[in-house]
Protein backbone atom coordinates (compact mmCIF):
# COMPACT_ATOMS: atom_id res chain seq x y z
CA UNK A 1 0.00 0.00 0.00
CA UNK A 2 1.37 3.39 -0.96
CA UNK A 3 0.97 5.94 1.80
CA UNK A 4 0.14 9.58 1.23
CA UNK A 5 3.66 10.51 2.34
CA UNK A 6 5.17 8.17 -0.24
CA UNK A 7 2.89 9.62 -2.88
CA UNK A 8 3.87 13.17 -1.96
CA UNK A 9 7.55 12.27 -2.07
CA UNK A 10 7.17 10.62 -5.48
CA UNK A 11 5.11 13.57 -6.75
CA UNK A 12 7.95 15.96 -5.99
CA UNK A 13 10.10 14.20 -8.60
CA UNK A 14 7.80 14.44 -11.61
CA UNK A 15 9.18 17.77 -12.80
CA UNK A 16 12.80 16.78 -12.19
CA UNK A 17 13.35 14.88 -15.40
CA UNK A 18 15.75 16.21 -18.08
CA UNK A 19 13.87 18.77 -20.14
CA UNK A 20 14.24 19.75 -23.79
CA UNK A 21 15.84 23.17 -24.36
CA UNK A 22 13.60 26.17 -23.83
CA UNK A 23 12.28 27.32 -27.22
CA UNK A 24 10.59 30.51 -26.03
CA UNK A 25 12.66 33.66 -26.33
CA UNK A 26 12.28 36.84 -24.33
CA UNK A 27 11.82 38.81 -27.56
CA UNK A 28 8.88 36.66 -28.58
CA UNK A 29 7.18 37.05 -25.20
CA UNK A 30 7.72 40.82 -25.17
CA UNK A 31 6.38 41.21 -28.72
CA UNK A 32 3.23 39.25 -27.86
CA UNK A 33 2.90 41.08 -24.55
CA UNK A 34 3.08 44.50 -26.22
CA UNK A 35 0.50 43.45 -28.78
CA UNK A 36 -1.75 42.32 -25.96
CA UNK A 37 -1.35 45.67 -24.18
CA UNK A 38 -2.26 47.52 -27.38
CA UNK A 39 -5.34 45.38 -27.92
CA UNK A 40 -6.45 45.91 -24.32
CA UNK A 41 -5.97 49.67 -24.64
CA UNK A 42 -7.90 49.65 -27.89
CA UNK A 43 -10.77 47.81 -26.24
CA UNK A 44 -10.80 50.28 -23.35
CA UNK A 45 -10.86 53.28 -25.70
CA UNK A 46 -13.62 51.67 -27.74
CA UNK A 47 -15.64 51.04 -24.58
CA UNK A 48 -15.26 54.65 -23.44
CA UNK A 49 -16.23 55.94 -26.89
CA UNK A 50 -19.23 53.59 -26.84
CA UNK A 51 -20.39 54.83 -23.43
CA UNK A 52 -19.98 58.49 -24.46
CA UNK A 53 -21.82 57.86 -27.72
CA UNK A 54 -24.62 56.04 -25.88
CA UNK A 55 -25.00 58.91 -23.42
CA UNK A 56 -25.00 61.40 -26.30
CA UNK A 57 -27.56 59.51 -28.35
CA UNK A 58 -29.67 58.91 -25.25
CA UNK A 59 -29.66 62.63 -24.51
CA UNK A 60 -30.74 63.47 -28.03
CA UNK A 61 -33.52 60.87 -27.94
CA UNK A 62 -34.74 62.07 -24.56
CA UNK A 63 -34.80 65.64 -25.79
CA UNK A 64 -36.67 64.49 -28.88
CA UNK A 65 -39.18 62.59 -26.76
CA UNK A 66 -39.73 65.58 -24.52
CA UNK A 67 -40.45 67.63 -27.63
CA UNK A 68 -43.21 65.24 -28.62
CA UNK A 69 -41.30 63.21 -31.17
CA UNK A 70 -41.89 59.45 -31.35
CA UNK A 71 -39.08 57.19 -30.18
CA UNK A 72 -38.05 54.39 -32.51
CA UNK A 73 -39.31 50.97 -31.46
CA UNK A 74 -37.04 48.95 -29.19
CA UNK A 75 -35.19 46.01 -30.64
CA UNK A 76 -32.48 45.24 -33.11
CA UNK A 77 -31.53 47.89 -35.59
CA UNK A 78 -30.91 45.23 -38.20
CA UNK A 79 -32.88 42.03 -38.52
CA UNK A 80 -30.85 38.86 -37.95
CA UNK A 81 -31.17 37.85 -41.56
CA UNK A 82 -28.76 35.46 -43.17
CA UNK A 83 -27.78 37.75 -46.01
CA UNK A 84 -24.23 36.91 -46.90
CA UNK A 85 -21.56 39.35 -47.93
CA UNK A 86 -18.47 38.10 -49.70
CA UNK A 87 -15.43 38.35 -47.51
CA UNK A 88 -11.78 38.57 -48.27
CA UNK A 89 -8.80 36.94 -46.64
CA UNK A 90 -7.60 38.50 -43.41
CA UNK A 91 -5.81 41.77 -43.95
CA UNK A 92 -3.74 41.66 -40.81
CA UNK A 93 -1.75 39.14 -38.92
CA UNK A 94 -3.52 37.30 -36.10
CA UNK A 95 -3.04 39.11 -32.81
CA UNK A 96 -2.39 35.82 -31.05
CA UNK A 97 0.78 34.29 -32.39
CA UNK A 98 0.52 30.53 -32.77
CA UNK A 99 3.08 28.70 -30.77
CA UNK A 100 2.29 25.03 -31.09
CA UNK A 101 4.18 23.19 -33.74
CA UNK A 102 2.03 20.65 -35.45
CA UNK A 103 1.45 19.52 -39.01
CA UNK A 104 -1.94 20.25 -40.52
CA UNK A 105 -3.96 17.07 -40.51
CA UNK A 106 -5.98 16.93 -43.69
CA UNK A 107 -9.56 15.79 -43.21
CA UNK A 108 -10.77 13.02 -45.50
CA UNK A 109 -12.18 14.28 -48.77
CA UNK A 110 -10.03 17.37 -49.05
CA UNK A 111 -7.05 18.00 -51.26
CA UNK A 112 -4.25 20.57 -51.17
CA UNK A 113 -4.72 23.78 -53.10
CA UNK A 114 -1.30 25.21 -52.31
CA UNK A 115 0.86 22.80 -50.35
CA UNK A 116 1.18 24.08 -46.83
CA UNK A 117 -1.15 27.01 -47.41
CA UNK A 118 -4.65 25.66 -47.74
CA UNK A 119 -6.91 22.83 -48.70
CA UNK A 120 -9.92 22.67 -50.95
CA UNK A 121 -13.15 22.55 -49.00
CA UNK A 122 -16.74 22.24 -50.08
CA UNK A 123 -18.12 25.72 -49.52
CA UNK A 124 -21.55 26.14 -48.04
CA UNK A 125 -23.90 28.43 -49.99
CA UNK A 126 -23.33 32.04 -48.95
CA UNK A 127 -20.05 31.32 -47.18
CA UNK A 128 -16.71 32.65 -48.37
CA UNK A 129 -13.36 30.87 -48.13
CA UNK A 130 -10.60 32.27 -45.96
CA UNK A 131 -7.23 30.75 -46.72
CA UNK A 132 -4.79 30.81 -43.86
CA UNK A 133 -1.16 31.09 -44.77
CA UNK A 134 1.15 28.73 -43.05
CA UNK A 135 3.94 30.43 -41.12
CA UNK A 136 5.56 27.19 -40.11
CA UNK A 137 4.20 27.33 -36.59
CA UNK A 138 1.14 25.23 -37.28
CA UNK A 139 -2.31 25.89 -35.85
CA UNK A 140 -3.55 26.11 -32.29
CA UNK A 141 -3.26 29.86 -31.63
CA UNK A 142 -5.09 31.24 -28.63
CA UNK A 143 -8.53 32.63 -29.45
CA UNK A 144 -9.07 36.39 -29.30
CA UNK A 145 -10.78 36.42 -25.93
CA UNK A 146 -11.38 39.74 -24.24
CA UNK A 147 -13.74 41.78 -22.12
CA UNK A 148 -16.66 43.77 -23.45
CA UNK A 149 -17.72 46.07 -20.57
CA UNK A 150 -21.36 45.88 -19.60
CA UNK A 151 -22.08 42.68 -21.51
CA UNK A 152 -23.61 40.08 -19.19
CA UNK A 153 -23.84 36.36 -19.80
CA UNK A 154 -26.55 35.40 -22.28
CA UNK A 155 -29.80 34.28 -20.61
CA UNK A 156 -29.66 30.54 -20.05
CA UNK A 157 -33.42 30.08 -20.29
CA UNK A 158 -33.36 31.59 -23.76
CA UNK A 159 -30.19 30.24 -25.29
CA UNK A 160 -29.77 26.73 -23.89
CA UNK A 161 -33.16 25.28 -24.91
CA UNK A 162 -32.77 26.67 -28.42
CA UNK A 163 -29.26 25.26 -28.67
CA UNK A 164 -30.35 21.82 -27.49
CA UNK A 165 -33.36 21.80 -29.83
CA UNK A 166 -31.30 22.89 -32.82
CA UNK A 167 -28.62 20.26 -32.20
CA UNK A 168 -31.24 17.57 -31.58
CA UNK A 169 -33.00 18.42 -34.83
CA UNK A 170 -29.82 17.80 -36.81
CA UNK A 171 -28.26 15.00 -34.77
CA UNK A 172 -31.51 13.06 -34.30
CA UNK A 173 -30.58 12.67 -30.66
CA UNK A 174 -31.03 15.05 -27.74
CA UNK A 175 -27.83 16.40 -26.16
CA UNK A 176 -27.53 15.70 -22.44
CA UNK A 177 -25.59 18.08 -20.20
CA UNK A 178 -22.50 16.49 -18.66
CA UNK A 179 -20.38 19.30 -17.23
CA UNK A 180 -19.74 23.02 -17.10
CA UNK A 181 -21.51 26.08 -15.81
CA UNK A 182 -23.62 28.72 -17.49
CA UNK A 183 -22.87 31.75 -15.36
CA UNK A 184 -19.13 31.37 -15.01
CA UNK A 185 -16.23 33.78 -15.29
CA UNK A 186 -13.34 33.69 -17.70
CA UNK A 187 -10.32 33.00 -15.54
CA UNK A 188 -8.04 35.15 -17.65
CA UNK A 189 -10.09 38.20 -18.55
CA UNK A 190 -12.70 38.24 -15.79
CA UNK A 191 -15.48 38.44 -18.37
CA UNK A 192 -18.67 36.41 -17.93
CA UNK A 193 -18.20 33.10 -19.62
CA UNK A 194 -20.42 30.13 -20.28
CA UNK A 195 -18.93 26.68 -20.76
CA UNK A 196 -21.35 23.79 -21.10
CA UNK A 197 -20.52 20.33 -22.40
CA UNK A 198 -23.21 17.93 -23.65
CA UNK A 199 -23.14 14.40 -24.98
CA UNK A 200 -25.07 12.86 -27.84
CA UNK A 201 -25.77 9.17 -28.20
CA UNK A 202 -24.27 8.06 -31.52
CA UNK A 203 -25.51 4.46 -31.22
CA UNK A 204 -22.01 3.03 -30.75
CA UNK A 205 -21.03 5.49 -28.03
CA UNK A 206 -21.11 9.17 -27.17
CA UNK A 207 -20.09 12.26 -29.09
CA UNK A 208 -19.75 15.70 -27.52
CA UNK A 209 -21.10 19.17 -28.14
CA UNK A 210 -19.59 22.10 -26.26
CA UNK A 211 -21.18 25.53 -26.09
CA UNK A 212 -19.09 28.46 -24.93
CA UNK A 213 -20.30 32.03 -24.67
CA UNK A 214 -17.78 34.73 -23.88
CA UNK A 215 -16.37 38.08 -24.90
CA UNK A 216 -13.90 39.07 -27.57
CA UNK A 217 -11.85 42.21 -28.15
CA UNK A 218 -12.28 44.66 -31.02
CA UNK A 219 -14.62 44.38 -33.97
CA UNK A 220 -16.11 41.08 -35.16
CA UNK A 221 -13.94 41.28 -38.26
CA UNK A 222 -10.76 41.89 -36.27
CA UNK A 223 -11.52 39.07 -33.84
CA UNK A 224 -12.41 36.67 -36.65
CA UNK A 225 -9.18 37.56 -38.46
CA UNK A 226 -7.22 37.03 -35.26
CA UNK A 227 -8.76 33.60 -34.84
CA UNK A 228 -8.10 32.15 -38.28
CA UNK A 229 -5.67 29.69 -36.73
CA UNK A 230 -7.34 29.28 -33.37
CA UNK A 231 -9.17 26.11 -34.34
CA UNK A 232 -9.25 23.61 -37.15
CA UNK A 233 -6.29 22.21 -39.00
CA UNK A 234 -4.64 25.33 -40.43
CA UNK A 235 -6.42 24.91 -43.75
CA UNK A 236 -9.18 26.87 -45.49
CA UNK A 237 -11.97 28.06 -43.26
CA UNK A 238 -15.38 29.44 -44.21
CA UNK A 239 -16.83 32.78 -43.18
CA UNK A 240 -20.24 34.39 -43.43
CA UNK A 241 -21.03 38.01 -42.57
CA UNK A 242 -24.60 38.80 -41.60
CA UNK A 243 -26.40 42.07 -42.25
CA UNK A 244 -25.94 43.30 -38.68
CA UNK A 245 -22.17 42.76 -38.84
CA UNK A 246 -22.13 39.40 -37.06
CA UNK A 247 -19.45 37.10 -38.43
CA UNK A 248 -19.73 33.32 -38.46
CA UNK A 249 -16.50 31.37 -38.88
CA UNK A 250 -16.63 27.66 -39.64
CA UNK A 251 -13.45 25.66 -39.29
CA UNK A 252 -12.75 22.36 -41.04
CA UNK A 253 -12.85 19.22 -38.98
CA UNK A 254 -9.48 18.29 -37.55
CA UNK A 255 -8.45 14.76 -36.84
CA UNK A 256 -5.96 14.16 -34.05
CA UNK A 257 -6.52 10.55 -35.04
CA UNK A 258 -9.06 9.00 -37.42
CA UNK A 259 -11.27 8.12 -34.46
CA UNK A 260 -11.28 11.49 -32.71
CA UNK A 261 -12.40 14.29 -35.02
CA UNK A 262 -13.21 17.75 -33.73
CA UNK A 263 -14.81 20.75 -35.45
CA UNK A 264 -15.54 24.32 -34.39
CA UNK A 265 -17.72 27.21 -35.43
CA UNK A 266 -17.52 30.66 -33.85
CA UNK A 267 -20.06 33.48 -33.83
CA UNK A 268 -18.72 37.04 -33.39
CA UNK A 269 -21.57 39.46 -32.61
CA UNK A 270 -21.19 43.26 -32.86
CA UNK A 271 -21.79 43.63 -29.11
CA UNK A 272 -18.58 41.72 -28.29
CA UNK A 273 -20.26 38.37 -27.60
CA UNK A 274 -18.80 35.25 -29.09
CA UNK A 275 -20.31 31.81 -29.18
CA UNK A 276 -17.93 28.92 -29.72
CA UNK A 277 -19.54 25.62 -30.62
CA UNK A 278 -17.30 22.58 -30.58
CA UNK A 279 -18.34 19.17 -31.80
CA UNK A 280 -16.20 16.16 -30.93
CA UNK A 281 -16.36 12.53 -32.01
CA UNK A 282 -15.94 11.17 -28.51
CA UNK A 283 -17.32 11.49 -25.00
CA UNK A 284 -16.10 11.54 -21.40
CA UNK A 285 -16.21 7.75 -21.20
CA UNK A 286 -13.58 7.58 -23.96
CA UNK A 287 -11.04 9.58 -21.97
CA UNK A 288 -8.29 7.37 -20.56
CA UNK A 289 -5.52 8.94 -18.51
CA UNK A 290 -6.20 12.35 -19.99
CA UNK A 291 -6.12 11.30 -23.62
CA UNK A 292 -8.61 9.77 -26.02
CA UNK A 293 -7.33 6.56 -27.55
CA UNK A 294 -10.61 5.67 -29.26
CA UNK A 295 -13.67 7.54 -30.44
CA UNK A 296 -16.55 7.32 -32.88
CA UNK A 297 -14.53 8.29 -35.95
CA UNK A 298 -17.25 10.72 -37.04
CA UNK A 299 -18.93 13.89 -35.84
CA UNK A 300 -22.56 14.22 -34.76
CA UNK A 301 -23.13 17.21 -37.07
CA UNK A 302 -21.95 17.89 -40.62
CA UNK A 303 -20.80 21.29 -41.92
CA UNK A 304 -24.31 22.37 -42.88
CA UNK A 305 -25.80 21.41 -39.51
CA UNK A 306 -23.01 23.05 -37.52
CA UNK A 307 -23.41 26.22 -39.59
CA UNK A 308 -27.14 26.11 -38.89
CA UNK A 309 -26.49 26.00 -35.14
CA UNK A 310 -24.23 29.04 -35.47
CA UNK A 311 -26.84 30.97 -37.46
CA UNK A 312 -29.46 30.13 -34.85
CA UNK A 313 -27.22 31.50 -32.07
CA UNK A 314 -26.50 34.64 -34.10
CA UNK A 315 -30.21 35.15 -34.65
CA UNK A 316 -30.96 35.16 -30.92
CA UNK A 317 -29.42 38.63 -30.65
CA UNK A 318 -28.08 37.90 -27.18
CA UNK B 1 17.23 53.55 -13.61
CA UNK B 2 16.37 50.04 -14.67
CA UNK B 3 13.76 49.98 -17.36
CA UNK B 4 10.50 48.11 -17.19
CA UNK B 5 11.63 45.71 -19.90
CA UNK B 6 14.94 45.02 -18.16
CA UNK B 7 13.12 44.08 -14.96
CA UNK B 8 10.86 41.79 -16.92
CA UNK B 9 13.87 40.31 -18.73
CA UNK B 10 15.44 39.42 -15.38
CA UNK B 11 12.20 37.91 -14.18
CA UNK B 12 11.79 35.91 -17.40
CA UNK B 13 15.34 34.55 -17.19
CA UNK B 14 14.94 33.56 -13.56
CA UNK B 15 11.48 32.05 -13.71
CA UNK B 16 10.64 30.70 -17.17
CA UNK B 17 12.17 27.27 -16.84
CA UNK B 18 10.66 26.73 -13.40
CA UNK B 19 7.25 27.76 -14.68
CA UNK B 20 7.63 25.42 -17.64
CA UNK B 21 8.42 22.53 -15.31
CA UNK B 22 5.34 23.22 -13.19
CA UNK B 23 3.27 23.36 -16.37
CA UNK B 24 4.86 20.09 -17.48
CA UNK B 25 3.90 18.43 -14.22
CA UNK B 26 0.33 19.58 -14.80
CA UNK B 27 -0.06 18.68 -18.47
CA UNK B 28 2.47 15.87 -19.08
CA UNK B 29 3.76 17.31 -22.35
CA UNK B 30 6.82 19.49 -22.84
CA UNK B 31 5.27 21.00 -25.97
CA UNK B 32 2.11 22.02 -24.13
CA UNK B 33 4.13 23.11 -21.11
CA UNK B 34 6.16 25.47 -23.28
CA UNK B 35 2.98 26.95 -24.72
CA UNK B 36 1.32 27.30 -21.32
CA UNK B 37 4.38 28.96 -19.79
CA UNK B 38 4.78 31.28 -22.76
CA UNK B 39 1.14 32.38 -22.61
CA UNK B 40 1.44 32.94 -18.88
CA UNK B 41 4.49 35.17 -19.33
CA UNK B 42 2.76 37.13 -22.09
CA UNK B 43 -0.08 37.87 -19.67
CA UNK B 44 2.35 38.79 -16.92
CA UNK B 45 4.17 41.16 -19.29
CA UNK B 46 0.90 42.83 -20.25
CA UNK B 47 0.26 43.66 -16.58
CA UNK B 48 3.88 44.15 -15.55
CA UNK B 49 3.47 47.85 -14.69
CA UNK B 50 0.57 47.08 -12.34
CA UNK B 51 2.05 44.12 -10.49
CA UNK B 52 3.85 44.67 -7.21
CA UNK B 53 7.23 42.97 -7.26
CA UNK B 54 6.51 41.09 -4.02
CA UNK B 55 3.40 39.52 -5.53
CA UNK B 56 4.68 38.76 -9.00
CA UNK B 57 5.50 35.11 -8.28
CA UNK B 58 2.01 34.52 -6.92
CA UNK B 59 0.53 36.25 -9.94
CA UNK B 60 2.59 34.09 -12.30
CA UNK B 61 1.43 30.92 -10.53
CA UNK B 62 -2.18 32.02 -10.78
CA UNK B 63 -1.94 32.84 -14.47
CA UNK B 64 -0.02 29.66 -15.24
CA UNK B 65 -2.61 27.49 -13.51
CA UNK B 66 -5.49 29.29 -15.17
CA UNK B 67 -3.93 28.96 -18.60
CA UNK B 68 -3.45 25.24 -17.95
CA UNK B 69 -7.02 24.70 -16.79
CA UNK B 70 -8.37 26.75 -19.68
CA UNK B 71 -6.37 24.75 -22.19
CA UNK B 72 -7.75 21.48 -20.75
CA UNK B 73 -11.29 22.69 -21.21
CA UNK B 74 -10.65 23.68 -24.77
CA UNK B 75 -10.31 20.23 -26.18
CA UNK B 76 -8.57 17.02 -25.50
CA UNK B 77 -7.79 16.37 -29.15
CA UNK B 78 -4.67 18.47 -28.84
CA UNK B 79 -3.69 16.66 -25.65
CA UNK B 80 -4.24 13.35 -27.40
CA UNK B 81 -2.17 14.40 -30.42
CA UNK B 82 0.71 15.50 -28.26
CA UNK B 83 0.51 12.48 -25.99
CA UNK B 84 1.58 10.23 -28.84
CA UNK B 85 4.71 12.20 -29.66
CA UNK B 86 7.93 10.93 -28.09
CA UNK B 87 9.16 13.78 -25.98
CA UNK B 88 11.70 12.15 -23.73
CA UNK B 89 14.85 14.18 -24.34
CA UNK B 90 17.07 11.37 -23.12
CA UNK B 91 16.36 7.63 -22.91
CA UNK B 92 14.87 6.75 -19.53
CA UNK B 93 17.19 4.89 -17.21
CA UNK B 94 16.11 2.47 -14.53
CA UNK B 95 15.83 5.18 -11.87
CA UNK B 96 13.45 7.23 -13.97
CA UNK B 97 10.87 4.44 -14.40
CA UNK B 98 9.23 5.23 -11.06
CA UNK B 99 9.03 8.89 -11.98
CA UNK B 100 7.47 8.06 -15.34
CA UNK B 101 4.94 5.79 -13.64
CA UNK B 102 4.10 8.57 -11.18
CA UNK B 103 3.63 11.10 -13.94
CA UNK B 104 1.44 8.70 -15.91
CA UNK B 105 -0.66 8.19 -12.80
CA UNK B 106 -0.87 11.94 -12.26
CA UNK B 107 -2.35 12.33 -15.74
CA UNK B 108 -5.22 10.09 -14.60
CA UNK B 109 -6.23 12.69 -12.02
CA UNK B 110 -8.84 15.22 -13.25
CA UNK B 111 -7.21 18.53 -14.27
CA UNK B 112 -8.56 20.60 -11.37
CA UNK B 113 -7.38 18.15 -8.72
CA UNK B 114 -4.16 17.64 -10.65
CA UNK B 115 -3.44 21.36 -10.50
CA UNK B 116 -3.97 21.28 -6.74
CA UNK B 117 -1.60 18.33 -6.30
CA UNK B 118 1.09 19.93 -8.45
CA UNK B 119 0.84 23.26 -6.65
CA UNK B 120 0.89 21.57 -3.25
CA UNK B 121 3.60 18.97 -3.77
CA UNK B 122 5.61 19.91 -6.87
CA UNK B 123 5.59 23.70 -6.40
CA UNK B 124 5.63 23.08 -2.64
CA UNK B 125 2.99 25.65 -1.76
CA UNK B 126 0.98 25.79 1.43
CA UNK B 127 -2.75 25.12 1.48
CA UNK B 128 -3.32 28.86 1.88
CA UNK B 129 -1.08 29.70 -1.08
CA UNK B 130 -2.86 27.16 -3.30
CA UNK B 131 -6.22 28.58 -2.27
CA UNK B 132 -5.01 32.07 -3.17
CA UNK B 133 -3.65 30.83 -6.50
CA UNK B 134 -6.88 29.12 -7.45
CA UNK B 135 -9.18 31.71 -5.91
CA UNK B 136 -10.96 29.19 -3.71
CA UNK B 137 -11.24 28.34 -0.01
CA UNK B 138 -8.68 26.37 1.96
CA UNK B 139 -11.40 23.79 2.57
CA UNK B 140 -11.76 23.27 -1.16
CA UNK B 141 -8.02 22.83 -1.51
CA UNK B 142 -8.00 20.21 1.26
CA UNK B 143 -10.90 18.25 -0.19
CA UNK B 144 -9.47 18.46 -3.74
CA UNK B 145 -6.11 17.30 -2.40
CA UNK B 146 -7.66 14.30 -0.67
CA UNK B 147 -9.68 13.29 -3.72
CA UNK B 148 -6.72 13.85 -6.03
CA UNK B 149 -4.44 11.72 -3.86
CA UNK B 150 -7.02 8.93 -3.81
CA UNK B 151 -7.23 8.88 -7.60
CA UNK B 152 -3.45 9.16 -7.86
CA UNK B 153 -2.91 6.27 -5.45
CA UNK B 154 -5.20 3.96 -7.42
CA UNK B 155 -3.61 4.87 -10.74
CA UNK B 156 -0.05 4.73 -9.39
CA UNK B 157 -0.45 1.30 -7.83
CA UNK B 158 -1.91 0.05 -11.11
CA UNK B 159 0.96 1.46 -13.15
CA UNK B 160 3.60 0.24 -10.71
CA UNK B 161 2.08 -3.23 -10.81
CA UNK B 162 2.18 -3.21 -14.60
CA UNK B 163 5.77 -1.95 -14.61
CA UNK B 164 6.91 -4.68 -12.23
CA UNK B 165 5.31 -7.34 -14.39
CA UNK B 166 6.55 -5.94 -17.69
Amino acid sequence: MTTDDQLRTALRTVADEPAPPVATTLDHVVRRGRRRVLVQRGATVAAVVGVVATIGVGGVLLRGASEGQKLPPAGRLSPPSAVSVPTTPPTEAPTSAPTQTSKPVVPPGTEPVVPGEGYRVTLLPGWAPITTKSDGNGCGAWPALGYAPGLAAPPQDVVEPRFIDEVAAHAKSTPKWVEGEWYGTDLDTGAPRTFRSYEIDMGDGPASMVLEAGHFEGSPRKAADADVKAFGNCSTIQRKTLADGTILQLYPASFASPETPEQDVVVYAPNGRNYIVITQGWGESDVVNGSVPHGRGRLPLDDTSLASVAEMLAGLGT
Amino acid sequence: MRGRDQEFADFFSARFDGARRIAYAMCGSWTDAEEIAQNAFVRVYARWAKIRIDTVDAYLRTVLTRVFLDSRRRGRAREHAVAELPEQPVPPDHSSHERIAMHAALMAVPPGQRAVLVLRFVADLSVEQVAETLGCSTGTVKSQTARGLATLRAAYQGDSHLARNA
